[in-house]
């Protein structure tokens, strides 16, 4: 049993179009953030995301539509356990480490890749 | 009303493992450190069994810290430098945290200088508490008729256990639930420290405001009440074999104030750590069992004479105020964050012509 609430991990490609309005893919982000930030704002989900991941809006993130994210710290730990794993593509490897060492189980992503892992992927 | 998360997919309910996927598990190389982590808290909770058993119960502040210090660098074997920096400053916090309480219980019933201008000394409350218990209780002093009934001298009764158990867990129950949480949960941890840190803050404030004079002293001093024996919490608890750490190696931190009564902290940490804990508990049967201990706790500290009974229901009172205050500002944090998302995703409404 858990005392927090389920996290949900937003992934890299999922932040990309979440928060450019451009992104041929946006509506699809924005139509799931917007109800997983209702579930979030009832305390009944966290949302999260890679340090990595967030980088680019490292500068007034906690004012924007990435406020409701915690973030999740990698460290070096994280980053030669990703170098060990038999994933190929280290981002992909360094995103399921966290998921496993922070026991993330839900990912939003459109990154067809981390559907070949035992995680609930967002949006189906 | 919006979908729940499990709405969105029904078909991968969390612990469905689809056969094509692989596990995280295969993919992700193990923690090496988690067996050292778990087989040196493991170590250190027997040791820490051992050592209550025959040594006795470390309950002054400095013995206190020394056991959780030792008991997180068993937990954080191996986290990154990040987790231990993040611990560093909580553990400052915490510190900080105790100090404060105890320098300043310390000096309330001295009353406090004002930014060196003037010193401001409250008098001390002798007959109110006695005057509201007895209004509670219909002209009887409950300290005095729960002796009278249940406390015979040199000898230890089966409620005598229980009730010295109940008052001794006051010094290390919500230390151990604040250790754990450390562990299990920062986010939960956070969440804990914020009202249990509201809560010394509020209670030292009204030891400033409000000295108190205990039912003990009250007997003894201004002999306004019937006989009250003391000190007897000890009675039970060393019975069963343990003793005290504080009194062996003389080394505390407690600024002790015979006068800081009210509000009674044993009865609010009592109520804290159930009621933290509370919302995780499904059966009602099992609610109402944790919501007892409070109750014992109050009812052992009017026998052992420490507390009157408004000092203890005070304690609840602050200690329910401090979880509705937080739950509100947490809710509004929540809330001010989603919002944040919302004014940029979601368009705003077109204002009629």
């Amino acid at each position: 049993m858990s005392l927090d609430p389920p996290q949900i991990l937003l992934e890299q490609s999922f932040l990309v179009a979440l928060t450019d309005a451009a992104h041929a893919r946006h509506s699809d982000a924005a139509t799931l953030y917007l109800t997983l930030v209702d579930q979030f704002e009832r305390d009944e989900l966290l949302l999260v995301a890679v340090s990595d991941h967030v980088q680019p809006w490292a500068v007034g993130r906690r004012k924007g539509v990435l406020a409701p994210l915690d973030v999740l710290h990698v460290g070096h730990q994280h980053r030669r356990a990703a170098d060990r794993s038999p994933e190929p593509d280290f981002a992909v490897a360094l995103t399921l480490t966290m998921c496993e060492r922070h026991k993330v189980r839900r990912m939003a992503t459109f990154d067809d890749r981390f559907r070949t892992y035992d995680l609930v992927i967002f949006p189906e | 009303m919006s979908a729940s998360i499990d709405d969105l997919s029904p078909t991968q309910l969390p612990g469905t493992r689809l056969p094509d996927r692989s596990p995280l598990r295969a993919t992700v190389p193990y923690d090496v450190f988690r067996p050292v982590r778990i087989t040196l808290m493991s170590a250190y909770l027997a040791v820490y069994l051992w050592w209550l058993r025959f040594e006795g119960l470390p309950i002054d502040r400095i013995s206190v810290a020394i056991s959780v210090g030792l008991f997180l660098l068993c937990a954080f074997v191996g986290r990154s430098w990040r987790t231990w920096g993040v611990l560093l400053l909580d553990s400052l916090f915490y510190c900080l945290m105790w100090l404060s309480y105890e320098k300043t219980r310390g000096v309330a019933d001295e009353g406090i200088d004002v930014f060196g201008l003037f010193h401001l000394k409250f008098p001390l409350q002798v007959e109110s508490m006695r005057n509201i218990d007895r209004a509670l209780f219909f002209g009887h002093d409950p300290n005095v008729v729960l002796q009278e009934h249940f406390f015979r001298k040199g000898v230890v009764r089966w409620y005598d256990v229980i009730a010295s158990t109940t008052y001794m867990t006051h010094f290390v129950f919500p230390i151990v639930v604040m250790a754990v949480l450390w562990v299990v949960s920062h986010r939960q941890w956070a969440r804990f420290m914020r009202r249990f840190a509201t809560l010394l803050g509020m209670g030292c404030l009204l030891f400033v405001v409000l000295p108190t004079a205990p039912p003990w002293m009250v007997s003894k001093t201004y002999h306004l009440i019937g006989p009250i024996q003391r000190p007897i919490t000890h009675y039970g608890f060393y019975h069963l074999g343990f003793h005290g750490f504080t009194n062996d190696y003389k080394v505390q931190l407690s600024n002790g104030n015979a006068v800081a009564a009210m509000p009674s902290l044993h009865a609010s940490f009592a109520l804290v750590v159930p009621l933290f804990f509370l919302p995780w508990i499904r059966p009602r049967w099992v609610k109402a069992l944790v919501l007892t201990f409070p109750v014992i706790m109050l009812a052992s500290l009017v026998y052992f004479g420490e507390h009157w009974v408004i000092d203890g229901l005070a304690g609840w009172v602050i200690t329910l105020l401090t979880f509705w205050f937080w739950g509100r500002i947490e809710q509004r944090q929540r809330t001010i964050r989603a919002d944040r998302a919302r004014a940029i995703l979601v368009p705003p409404e077109p204002v009629p012509a």
